[in-house]
């Protein structure tokens, strides 16, 4: 699971406390379900720990804690990096492939960018299966043939979303 | 390229093809038997021939110079069928010229291509033209010693075969040239220019020929015909879409589609009109000229000699008409071919053969009746004669009712025409309504 | 610029119809023996892109080099040469001569070029063998299917021994198990031949195949990237 890597991504915008952190995830996923509190929490700890996130404000009484964080120099290369990447192709990626694409726009990263890597990497994968015959049993043609159809449509997809995104930087600018 | 490719490329094998070729391998046959004739007519020379033996307008040294010059006009004539002929299937063409360019043939190989077809087909032609001679001058040899217009064929006539053969070939290879057209035809709405030249030039032509026939006789004459020809031809251009357009307006879903297809393409059908209105034209010059003559006392008895002599023509000129009539037909059958797939999916919106058939008399009729009524009219009212300063008066009153006969005639004959067409292209429209075509790319 | 080894390179194309412009300015290059799929949305400009490639349009504006000649040089004559020499065109369909045998169709290009019959026969057969429909020699191509009229084309494009091969959705009129045949054979053909493969395709699989991938967006390069 990536929700570290998405925390990273909702903090680039500048310092929120979790309750901000977990609105913001809501917000970006509204099909998804809710990210919950708990998790938000461990998750922050976790990056401060590893030194990704700083505390930068801590207000105490009369209300509930108040801690803001804020992203380190190492916690936006992380976020870079990670954005930078794409998928290994496999089944249930999408999701991840999603996560990326999402976090991307809304934090003005180089959207079109990881499409396209991610497309080369999901054409890469293609051919690879395509060129190592299946196993000789009743069920790997069935499995193999399935998940090609399933990167064939997450390719259908990732075109129209490269469209998308080009459209939009189109009418922009 | 080699010869061999170039022979085997240049012949196309498809059945569509090789019925265009053999329509313009027969028509150019005709034609170089006709040049034939008028080549042996000339070899007879200069001198008074006996009238026992030939008919009068072969003996007469005079007439022979005429004889010579209409058999040379009817040779013309049926070679521009050959000309309609290879212009068939012009989409179908246009395909596989697409496809042999896709195959790296150079615009100049493709102009190779299309010129070998048409001068083969010339070459077969002028070889059938010495059997066909035979056989004219045989027919025509067991007629009255009056209309035995073709002299029989002799042993030394093999030696005028070889430039006939030459001639043919050459004649289609320069069809082949003139129809040959480098890459696609823009899809776009034909220019309105030529038509409108057409429009303008002809009338001039006709004009010039009336005035110099007193001077040019033939010659003139020849202008006056070639400038009634264009100006029939771009008039009846602009005539076609008027009359598309109005069907377009029209409620009846038959004359809606009739419409379609007239305005879609009106080339070959101004063509046809115009073939259908020249012949029109000359048979009613024929027609008046006959009229004058029995009313010409003076003539006394040679009138056989002048009916004969019309009668021929007259026969000769409805032969070309019903070659062009039939000319027309294959040109729509043609168009069936071509677009079975577009009537394939009519069957679907429940269109039946009974009503495609109504379309198509229609868009028959409504091109060759005007045309021929409209040639015959002008034909027996203007007429050659008074052209060429001949011995008919100008505007007689008594040509009136003939011309009106005629006018209804050809007018009757367009839709007989357009009948015929329909009965005898009915299993091409069974087959172009075929559901079967949707299959077919 | 290593554009002396690039049997294609294309540098600032630019190609306008009457009333839109679909090529604003495409660079590429295509080394020998190299599988690139052209993709994009319909109407970005790739089958423009490839017709240009292939000499069939002639370009507005920048060059096109096939083997380091530059094709606006030519005269039409030695254009139509190169095209049946050094470039081997697979459309979507319909480029057979629809009432050649296959063999003579195959054979066309070596034909056209002047060879003697027999010789290009022999020729075209080898790679009807190659592809797989030696058995439908004598067939029109009007006779058979789609899948086998595309293995002739592929048979057309390579037998005179391009060094680039154009195909225009290779696979478009065919099923999704024809069109992996075809491609196969395609593939295999132009690997045989040490033929460049430039491929204008949208489809996923024919693009997966290739060593790269370009994508065009409204007559420009939207990103290339390596597979």
């Amino acid at each position: 699971m990536a929700t570290a890597e998405l925390v990273l991504g909702l903090l680039s915008g500048g310092p929120a406390h979790g309750y901000d952190v977990k609105r913001g995830h809501d917000a970006w996923f509204p099909d998804s379900r809710p990210l919950a509190f708990g998790q938000v929490y461990t998750t922050l700890g976790r990056l401060e720990r590893d030194g990704l996130v700083e505390v930068v404000d801590k207000t105490s009484g009369g209300g509930p804690d108040r801690t803001v964080y804020a992203l380190t120099s190492k916690g936006r290369d992380h976020l870079t990096d990670w954005l930078n990447d794409p998928v290994p192709p496999a089944w249930g990626s999408a999701d991840e492939v999603l996560r990326k694409l999402v976090a991307a726009v809304r934090t003005g990263g180089d959207a079109a960018g990881f499409l396209a890597r991610q497309r080369a990497n999901h054409l890469r994968r293609i051919r690879e299966l395509r060129e190592t015959p299946a196993d000789d049993d009743p069920t790997s043609p069935l499995v193999r043939e399935y998940i090609v159809a399933h990167l064939d449509a997450d390719l259908r997809w990732l075109d129209t979303a490269l469209d998308r995104i080009s459209e939009q930087r189109g009418t922009r600018s | 390229m080699t010869l061999e490719t170039l022979v085997q490329l240049a012949r196309s094998r498809t059945p569509a093809d090789r019925s265009r070729v053999q329509l313009a391998t027969t028509a150019l046959a005709i034609s170089g038997a006709l040049l034939l004739g008028a080549l042996r007519i000339a070899r007879l020379g200069k001198a008074e021939l006996d009238e026992g033996i030939y008919s009068n307008y072969v003996a007469e040294s005079g007439l022979r110079s005429g004889l010579i010059a209409i058999l040379i006009i009817l040779a013309l004539l049926t070679a521009g069928l050959a000309v309609q002929a290879l212009r068939l299937g012009t989409a179908a063409r246009e395909r596989r010229m697409v496809a042999l360019r896709m195959a790296g043939a150079s615009s100049k190989q493709l102009r190779q291509l299309t010129v070998t077809d048409a001068a083969i087909a010339g070459f077969a032609g002028g070889l059938f033209a010495g059997p066909a001679y035979l056989l004219l001058s045989l027919l025509f040899g067991a007629l009255p010693r009056m209309a035995r217009i073709l002299p029989g064929a002799e042993v030394l006539d093999v030696i005028l075969w070889i430039p006939v053969v030459i001639a043919m070939t050459a004649a289609g290879a320069m069809i082949g040239s003139l129809l040959h057209r480098d890459g696609p035809v823009p899809a776009g709405p034909q220019s309105a220019t030529p038509r409108r030249t057409g429009v303008i030039v002809g009338p001039v032509l006709m004009v010039l020929g009336v005035l110099t026939s007193g001077h040019l006789g033939y010659v003139a004459v020849t202008v006056a015909i070639a400038g009634f020809a264009l100006f029939f031809v771009s008039i009846s251009a602009v005539w076609i879409r008027v009359i598309g357009r109005r069907l377009l307006r029209s409620g009846d879903p038959a004359n809606l589609l009739t419409g379609v297809r007239l305005v879609t393409d009106s080339r070959p059908a101004s063509r046809i009109a115009m073939l259908l209105g020249c012949c029109g034209f000359l048979v009613g010059t024929l027609a008046d000229g006959i009229a004058a003559v029995r009313a010409d006392d003076t003539l006394g008895g040679s009138t056989a000699f002048y009916t004969t002599g019309f009668g021929l023509t007259i026969a000769g000129l409805a032969v070309v008409a019903l070659t062009a009539l039939g000319a027309l037909i294959v040109g729509v059958a043609d168009q069936l071919v071509d677009q079975r797939r577009q009537f394939a999916s009519l069957t679907a919106l429940g269109v039946d053969l009974p009503f495609l058939r109504r379309v198509i008399r229609r868009q028959l009729t409504a091109v060759a009746a005007p045309a021929l009524a409209v040639g015959l009219l002008l034909g027996t009212l203007i007429g050659v004669g008074q052209i060429a300063g001949g011995a008919v008066n100008p505007f007689d009153l008594g040509n009136l009712p003939i011309a009106a006969a005629l006018t209804a005639g050809g007018w009757l004959l367009g839709h007989l025409g357009g009948a015929a067409a329909g009965f005898l292209l009915r299993n091409q429209l069974r087959d172009a309504l075929d559901p079967e075509n949707l299959r077919a790319a | 610029m290593s554009g002396s080894q690039a049997v294609l390179e294309l540098d600032r194309v630019e190609y306008s119809y009457r009333r839109n412009t679909a090529l604003r300015g495409v660079s590429l290059q295509l080394k020998p023996g190299e599988v690139v799929a052209v993709t994009g949305a319909s109407g970005c400009g790739k089958s423009t892109l490839l017709h240009c490639a292939a000499g069939i349009l002639t370009p507005d504006a920048g060059t096109i080099q096939v083997d380091g000649q530059d094709v606006a040089a030519l005269r039409e004559e030695e254009r139509a040469r190169l095209r049946r020499t050094k470039v081997g065109i697979v459309l979507q369909f319909g480029q057979l001569v629809p009432d050649l045998p296959l063999i003579d169709n195959v054979a066309l290009p070596l034909l056209l070029d002047g060879h003697e019959r027999g010789e290009a026969h022999l020729s075209a057969m080898n790679w009807l063998e190659q592809v797989g429909i030696a058995d439908d020699a004598d067939a029109v191509p009007t006779e058979l299917s789609g899948g086998q009229t595309q293995r002739a084309a592929v048979a057309r494009a390579l037998v005179t021994g391009p060094s680039v091969v154009l195909a225009d959705e290779p696979t478009g009129s065919l099923d999704s198990q024809g069109g992996q045949e075809l491609l196969d054979v395609l593939l295999q053909a132009a690997r045989y031949r040490g033929a460049a493969l430039l491929m204008v395709t949208h489809d996923n699989l024919v693009a997966s195949s290739a060593d790269r991938e370009i994508r065009l967006r409204d007559g420009l390069i939207q990103h290339e990237v390596s597979l």
